[in-house]
This record gives structure tokens, C-alpha cells and sequence, in this order.
């Protein structure tokens, strides 16, 4: 990953009719970064893929893909040859066969005939689909068709990888194939912005994550220090309910925000808190609550996972 | 061969990927098959097996071959070729093709050759038959030569106005009947292109080939050679293929213009408004020129006046749905739109009003000074005057009102825009008809009505002031054109309060 952007959107809007799919949008993402973009359906994310696929056009706003900008209405083919996309439908010609049908793409980007020739193989590779490169579209599963779309995506090796829900109706053999074909394409430094509502995948290989909520970024970073900010909470469990203990917490300074008790089977409860201090804050507060006489049985950080953070912050919209 | 293939598919991709999805063994050997069977029949129903070959039953076989031809290419080609496009944006592959970077005339292009190949492959196995049995049968070779010439060019028009057909029929509110467009496009060709295509040429380009060409006889051929603007463009074979083949470029590339536009940008309007200048400019000088020759009676130009009045209302029609932008466009416009007059003239996303009274005057710039030429010093002057500007206004006023409904949120807006349109130009007239069947002679009042309805014309038994009739009716339609301006610039403010703010 480097320091150079591949995406570059400033004040990016999308209208349709009354509707604002996207609300003046920023965001810049890195060569070699995976971007994961969740969000609540009608959030915009697919609005935004597309526009950055240049299958819609903005309303108001500038992109910029690996420092080329996109003007209106024009053809924009330096750009088009840096970017795959991949929509949630995937729509194939049944009357090709799967090596016609890459050799047409590539074809189409203008790709020579002999590494064409050689390219085919190697997307067939990626997607494990060398035993099919003759038979045709009509005869092969979702599964395969799915696969073959995403070679199809990546057959001129674009800069910009751009995938809307691709893992969507996968069985989750399929999906764990998938999402290996997709930490290769990262390996080979393939910058990626990838939407999903299966956020356990994302977790799994994103460097960076942007949740989308009526149209505008609520958030977004690297997972890691999403996960830090976000993520880590601090665990305290007691063997008793102690009101001291509530009222201690409610009015700590470091602590901002705290979970709903939960009771533990063997008697006793615990409940997670977003502690900001650092680790001998946390220290510290373990030996004010020793020394108070709460029966502490339980005092650790615990880590969050991306669905909860996104149940948190993402999931606010009210339609 | 590889190596052809490759080089066919780097220099055209779309070409080689329909060839390669259309000509499967099965296919080839169907198209071919059926194409030998057909010359089999067309053979020995034509030519008595018992009696020997003589030249003039070859000469039929090869007449009745040019008139199959051209109807096999256009009608199943331009069928296959709407019907392939309707299918792509359909399933949505057409938008990966558009997402592309091949430009979209080489995309285009390749659907235009590659698309129909089967229909080709057809008629290219009866080549042969038609070539020998035309020689054989004494048919000159420059004949043969001028009709595949001009059946080339022909078929890059055809399938070029099939292009648009399949476009604009995919992404319309109707579009979902896919077979239909196919098949209405079909029907287009079948019953006005080829005939069309055919009778021109007999009548006009093979004028001079005499006993060469195998159609002589077909029809019954006008006794003097047609003229453009005094050019005798039938009477010489070399003008004669100028001005057909120029005509078929000119036509294709304003088709052309239409095609890349709506590929590139499909949610754009059908014109653009430069296009349409020049387009409704092309067809009046066109018509007119065919009025202008040195044999010509005064009726004539009357009539050419006529024609060229109902070629004008039709195009304006046309042009009212075909340049009026959407609701989305305009909701676009309004945000980029530059406070200017010329942005009314130039910018297609701006609304068409203004586009169709400039068309109308670049249609009345010829029809107007011809009538008061034709018609000399017995012309009402007034009366005429008065007559164009009110079909300027109700042409107008249907833009408006196509307008106004596009600006609305409705499921569909375009079919409500049409369906009005239709009901306001065609029902009150015939209601009035029915009401005033029997009325030899109009008072001032009919006139007017009549006027106001958008039909201002007379006749001399006219009994009432027939400048007054005209002025109240005109007068009406103005009134009703600012009623429905003023609405629509309410709408305009509307939108522009919808508008996204850009704080």
C-alpha cells in the first residue's frame, strides 16, 4: 500500500429526482488498499460504485481516478482502462464459450492477441476455471458465472478493482472461494473498493473500512484504528450489582459510553464500556474500584466486531 | 487463419464476438440450406425445365432475385439488429460494452456489420445465381454493378436507422416489448424502405439504363427524367448515383450523430438541438428542390407546398418528444444552467420550446416566400401570414404542453405526454367536424375555431372575414401558449426549489 490515491472524490452528489443517493461525498483511497463500503440498503453504496464505474454520472462533484479527472459527457477511455467493475447482477452471453468471452473483453481493452492468449489462462487460474475455458456461459452454475464475471473484471489487470456485492447469493463454500480470489488480486496490489453486506468477509480482508448512511460517509479509516477508536471495549464484570460501581462509571471522565448490563450464568454481571484512557488509566481504574470494595471478577479489553461497530454507528437511519 | 481472426478481433472486437456468437455450425448450415432451397424454388418456378434456357427467363430469375434481396437484407437484418440491442440492454450486458474503452462508433459499427451476418450469409449464396442469370439474361454489368453499390449504401442506412430503432426502443417506456420493436421495425422496412429503396431507383437512378436493367419493365416509367433544383438527376447515370448515394451518407450520418449520442449517454434526449437545425434544414431543401424544375405547373408547386407543409408538421412532431428533455435532465440543467438565451438555443438538457419555434422558422424560412412566389400577386397575404404563424403556435403550444407533462412526476411520463398530445390535436377537430358537417360556408366564428384548434385553412365559399377568423383564432392560441408558459416556468421554479443546494 502507498501514499499515492487511486480515488480521489471531492463533494461528490448524486440526485434522483428528490432523492440524494450520494450527499456530497469525499474520500480518497490508496493504491494497494482494500476499501470495504457498508452501509443500510439505500445508503448509496451501489449509487457511488457506479458512478465511479462511470455508469452514472454525478450531479455535482469531481472524481478523479489515479490522478485522471472524469469529465462529463466525454468518453474518458484513459479511465476506463484503469478500472474493472463489477455490478451485483452479472449479466453473461449464454451463446459464448468462457475463453470467447474473455478473449472479447480483453478485445475490448486492448489487449494484443498473444498476451491475451496467455492473460486468459492466468484470470481462468485466478477463479479456478481452466476446465470450463471451453464450454459455454449457458451450461455453467451461479457459482461459475459469478467467478466468471469477476475474470471478466480483471482480464486487462485494471488499477481500480470496483465490486458491488459480489459475494451475494453465494452458497459459503463459494463465498470463502471467492473471497481468496479476491486476497489475491489484493497480493498483486490491485486497489479495491468492495461493498457487502456480509461484513464478517470485509473483516477478513479490508485495510480500510467507509460505512454509508443516507448518502454520506458516517465513517471512515483504517479497520485497525477503526478498531481501536471503536472496536475495543473495556470488559468489567462484578460478582454482585453494586450501585456504587453505575454511579462510579456514569461520572468517570474517560469513560464515554457504556453497554447495557448483561447477567452472567453463574451468578454475577458484566458489561462493556468505551474506555479512552490509556492502558494505566485503565490500570488505575482497576485499583480505585479494588480499593472502593467492588468485587471485581472480570477487568480486560475485548474486541468488537465489524458488524457490531456497524450495528453502532452505521445502522441509525430512521427509514 | 489464427492470426486473421486475431488481428479481425484487435481491430474490431464487437464485429468478431457477433460473428463468433451468430455463426455456429448449426446456423451456417440453416442459413445456407434454406438459401439454396429458395433458389431452387424461385428457379424452377420461373424457368420451364422442359423447354431450353433461354435469356429471357434467366433475366427473370435475376429480376425477381433484385427484388428479394434488398427486402431478405432490410427487413431481417434490421429485425436481428433491434432485437439483438433490445436483448443487450435488456440484460444489461450493453452497459459493460458502453463502460468499455472502444469507442462507441467502433462498438457500433462492429453490431452494424456482425449483427446481421446470418441475413447477409443468405443472400451472399444467392449472389452468384443473380449475377449469372443477369448476365446471361443480357443485363448489363454496370446495372449489376449500380445495384449492389446502392444496395451497399442502402443497408448502411437501414441498419443504421435499426441501430437507433433498437436503442431508442430499449430504453423507452415500451421497451420491455422487445419482440415488438423487432417486429415494428421489421414492418417498417417491409411496407416503406425497400419499396421505397426499390421505386426510387427504378424510377430515378436506373432511369437511363434502358433494356440493362432486368426492372425496366417493372413499372411504368415516368416519361421525363426527375430534376433537383433544375439538375436533371435521372437523366445521367453518374448524378444519378451522386445524389442517391450522397443522400443515403447524409442521411446516415445525421443518424449517426443521433446513434453515438443516445449509446453514449442513453438517459439523454433522442436530438440534439444543433441536430435538429440541421436536420429539419436537410429534408426541406430536400422536398423543395424536387418542386424546383423547369416542366413543373403551378398546381405542382402548390402541391410541393402541401408536401412540404405535412413533411414540416410531421418532423415538428417528431421533434417535440424527440428534443424535450426529462425531468431528471432538467432537474441537471437547472443546477448548471447559464442565465443565457443562447442556452435555450444550444444546450440540449435545456427545455425544447424555444429549439422548436427556431425549427419552425427554418421550415417556414423556405415554405413562406415559395407560397407568396407561387401564389404572385393573388395571394391574401394576411390570410397566409396569419395561417403560418397560428401552426407555429400550436406547434408550440403541443411543446409546451409536452413540456409541462415531463416536468411532472409520473410512472410514465412520456406515453401521458403523447397519449395528450394525441387527444387534444385529434379529438376536438373531429368533434367540430361532426358538429359542423353539412356547413357549406364558415362564418368568422368557425374560422376561428377551426383556427384555434390548429387547422387554419379555407376555402373560397368561406363566408365569414376570413383575416378576422384567423386573428381571434390566433389570438386564442396565444392566450392559451402564455396560460401554459406561465405554468411551466412554475414548474421550472418548482424544480429549482427540488434542486439539491450546493452549500
Amino acid at each position: 500500500m502507498t501514499d499515492v490515491p487511486v480515488i480521489q472524490i471531492h463533494q461528490l452528489t448524486k440526485q434522483f429526482d428528490d432523492h440524494i443517493a450520494v450527499d456530497q461525498l469525499s474520500l480518497e483511497v490508496y493504491a494497494g488498499e482494500v476499501y470495504g463500503l457498508i452501509g443500510p440498503n439505500g445508503a448509496g453504496k451501489t449509487t457511488l460504485i457506479r458512478l465511479l464505474s462511470m455508469a452514472d454520472s454525478p450531479t455535482a462533484g469531481e472524481i478523479i481516478i489515479d490522478g485522471q479527472k472524469m469529465a462529463r459527457n466525454e468518453a474518458n477511455a484513459a479511465i476506463k482502462r484503469r478500472i474493472g467493475f463489477l455490478p451485483d447482477d452479472f449479466p453473461l452471453y449464454d451463446d459464448l464459450s468462457v475463453n470467447d468471452y474473455l478473449e472479447y473483453f480483453g478485445q475490448l481493452y486492448y489487449l494484443e492477441p498473444e498476451p491475451l492468449n496467455q492473460r486468459v489462462s492466468e484470470v481462468l487460474a485466478l477463479v479456478n476455471l481452466e476446465h470450463k475455458r471451453s464450454s459455454l456461459i449457458s451450461t455453467l452454475s451461479r457459482g461459475m458465472k459469478q467467478r466468471l464475471s469477476l475474470a471478466r473484471t480483471v482480464i486487462h489487470r485494471p488499477r481500480l478493482l470496483l465490486l458491488d456485492e459480489p459475494v451475494s447469493g453465494l452458497d459459503p463454500i463459494a463465498r470463502i472461494d471467492y473471497c481468496k480470489t479476491i486476497k489475491r488480486l489484493q497480493s498483486e496490489g490491485i486497489t479495491i473498493l468492495i461493498s457487502s453486506h456480509i461484513l464478517s468477509d470485509l473483516e477478513d480482508f479490508c485495510t480500510t473500512i467507509g460505512i454509508m448512511e443516507q448518502g454520506r460517509l458516517v465513517e471512515s479509516g483504517r479497520l485497525q484504528s477503526l478498531y481501536r477508536r471503536e472496536g475495543q471495549q473495556l470488559l468489567i464484570a462484578v460478582l454482585e450489582p453494586d450501585s456504587r460501581l453505575e454511579i462510579f462509571l456514569e461520572e468517570h471522565p474517560l469513560v464515554t459510553a457504556q453497554n447495557e448490563w448483561v447477567e452472567l450464568a453463574g451468578g454475577g454481571r458484566k458489561l462493556g464500556v468505551t474506555f479512552t484512557g490509556s492502558e494505566a488509566d485503565a490500570a488505575e481504574l482497576l485499583r480505585v474500584l479494588i480499593l472502593e470494595g467492588i468485587r471485581v471478577s472480570e477487568f480486560h479489553y475485548t474486541q468488537e466486531t465489524l458488524e457490531d461497530i456497524f450495528v453502532r454507528l452505521g445502522y441509525q437511519q430512521t427509514s | 487463419m489464427i492470426n486473421w481472426i486475431d488481428r479481425l478481433g484487435t481491430q474490431n472486437p464487437q464485429f468478431l464476438r457477433e460473428c463468433r456468437g451468430r455463426l455456429r455450425p448449426r446456423s451456417v448450415m440453416a442459413a445456407v440450406g434454406l438459401s439454396i432451397i429458395f433458389q431452387f424454388l424461385l428457379y424452377i418456378s420461373i424457368v420451364d425445365v422442359n423447354q431450353p434456357l433461354d435469356a429471357i427467363a434467366q433475366r427473370d430469375v435475376c429480376r425477381a432475385l433484385s427484388w428479394v434481396i434488398p427486402y431478405a437484407l432490410f427487413v431481417l437484418g434490421g429485425y436481428y439488429i433491434v432485437d439483438d440491442l433490445g436483448k443487450e440492454e435488456r440484460t444489461g450486458t450493453l452497459n459493460f460494452i458502453r463502460l468499455s474503452p472502444r469507442p462507441a462508433v467502433e462498438i457500433l459499427l462492429g453490431k452494424l456489420l456482425g449483427v446481421p451476418i446470418l441475413p447477409m450469409l443468405l443472400v451472399a449464396i444467392a449472389l452468384p445465381m443473380h449475377v449469372i442469370t443477369g448476365l446471361l439474361g443480357g443485363v448489363s454489368p454496370g446495372w449489376l454493378l449500380s445495384y449492389y453499390l446502392l444496395l451497399v449504401f442502402a443497408m448502411g442506412l437501414v441498419y443504421s436507422l435499426a441501430l437507433l430503432f433498437g436503442l431508442v426502443g430499449s430504453t423507452s417506456p415500451l421497451g420491455k416489448q422487445q419482440a415488438l420493436s423487432g417486429i415494428g421495425f421489421a414492418g417498417l422496412a417491409l411496407f416503406f424502405l425497400a419499396p421505397v429503396f426499390m421505386l426510387w431507383n427504378t424510377q430515378v437512378v436506373w432511369w437511363s439504363f434502358e433494356q440493362g436493367s432486368p426492372l425496366f419493365s417493372e413499372f411504368d416509367r415516368v416519361s421525363t427524367p426527375l430534376e433537383w433544383v433544375y439538375l436533371p438527376i435521372a437523366a445521367n447515370v453518374i448524378v444519378a448515383h451522386i445524389f442517391a448515394l450522397g443522400n443515403f451518407v447524409l442521411a446516415a450520418l445525421l443518424t449517426w450523430q443521433v446513434l453515438l449520442r443516445k449509446f453514449q449517454v442513453p438517459q439523454s434526449t433522442l436530438v440534439s438541438k444543433y441536430i435538429s437545425y440541421v436536420g429539419v434544414a436537410y429534408a426541406n431543401v430536400l422536398l423543395w428542390g424536387f418542386f424546383q424544375r423547369s416542366t413543373i405547373q403551378d398546381f405542382e408547386q402548390e402541391s410541393g407546398i402541401a408536401a412540404l407543409a405535412f413533411l414540416n408538421a410531421g418532423l415538428l412532431i417528431g421533434l417535440i418528444f424527440a428534443l424535450a428533455p426529462s425531468r431528471q435532465i432538467l432537474l441537471d440543467w437547472l443546477r448548471y444552467r447559464q442565465h443565457r438565451f443562447m442556452d435555450w438555443v444550444w444546450n440540449d438538457n435545456s427545455p425544447s420550446v424555444l429549439a422548436i419555434a427556431i425549427n419552425f422558422a427554418i421550415a417556414a424560412v423556405l415554405i413562406v416566400p415559395w407560397l407568396f412566389i407561387v401564389k404572385g400577386a393573388n395571394i391574401q397575404a394576411s390570410a397566409y401570414l396569419l395561417s403560418a404563424v397560428s401552426l407555429g403556435t400550436i406547434i408550440l403550444i403541443y411543446a409546451t404542453l409536452v413540456q409541462i407533462i415531463l416536468s411532472m412526476r409520473l410512472r410514465s411520463p412520456m406515453i401521458w405526454a403523447v397519449g395528450v398530445v394525441a387527444t387534444i390535436g385529434i379529438v376536438p377537430p373531429i368533434i367540430l367536424g361532426i358538429l359542423t358537417e353539412g356547413l357549406a360556408d364558415r362564418s368568422t366564428f368557425l374560422i376561428a375555431i377551426w383556427t384555434f384548434l390548429g387547422i387554419p385553412f379555407w376555402n373560397g365559399s368561406d363566408a365569414g372575414n376570413l383575416s378576422l377568423g384567423l386573428a381571434i383564432g390566433w389570438a386564442a392560441q396565444l392566450i392559451v401558449l402564455l396560460l401554459l408558459f406561465t405554468r411551466f416556468s412554475q414548474n421550472l421554479k418548482r424544480l429549482s426549489a427540488h434542486r439539491y443546494a450546493d452549500s
